[in-house]
């Protein structure tokens, strides 16, 4: 099987397991992962990034959650089969969290809502934000 | 206006011009992670006006 083309950086502070999450949610959403495609064991993707079993494991186990993968006993794991849906459903939740941790810090630094949906508007309507590294 | 109290101003402003900015970026962030993953940009203002409690708000 292809190595998948994941990059974990020590540098970042974002735990290994989130990364792997992250970045197969994102090849799946791109279709470079497709419905039904085999994803590698835990123990070759540990090899690959040479990572803890229970670290890909962990990673596993929050994109079945996310309904991204499927564990098939004995046969091995597979991008699901109605990944659209849950792909959308997942998006939808990381763009929640997303505002929603600019929305915190905002309230709790005690600024004007008012002005952080201006904000949000200028940057939608500029499309500043589709070049920001997230 | 007492010389003190514009100084004072000028901080204040300099401060919530900073932390605004801060917020702008995390914002950038959100949206740009939430347009790449296929969220169109109705549904991240959308979102957003949900979140802040301002649902059915629509004038833009």
């Amino acid at each position: 099987m292809d190595q998948l083309p994941i990059a974990l950086s020590q540098a970042s502070g974002v735990p290994f397991y989130r990364q792997i999450v992250d970045q197969i949610a994102d090849l799946i959403r791109s279709g470079q992962l497709e419905a039904g495609a085999q994803l590698p064991s835990v123990r070759e993707l540990a090899a690959q990034l040479l990572v803890s079993l229970i670290t890909v494991r962990r990673a596993y186990s929050d994109l079945e959650n996310a309904g991204l993968i499927v564990l098939r006993q004995g046969y091995g794991t597979y991008v699901a089969d109605d990944v659209v849906a849950a792909s959308r459903e997942q998006a939808l939740s990381d763009a929640r969290a997303g505002l929603a941790a600019a929305i915190g810090r905002a309230r709790r630094l005690g600024l004007d809502l008012g002005a952080i949906r201006t904000t949000l508007d200028e940057l939608l309507t500029s499309g500043e934000g589709n070049d920001v590294s997230a | 206006m007492s010389v003190p109290e514009a100084t004072r101003l000028q901080t204040v402003t300099a401060l919530e011009s900073t932390a605004l900015w801060g917020i702008r970026v995390l914002l950038a962030a959100a949206i740009a992670r939430a347009l790449r993953a296929g969220v169109d940009r109705l549904t991240v203002r959308r979102l957003f006006l949900e979140l802040i409690g301002q649902e059915g708000d629509d004038d833009a």
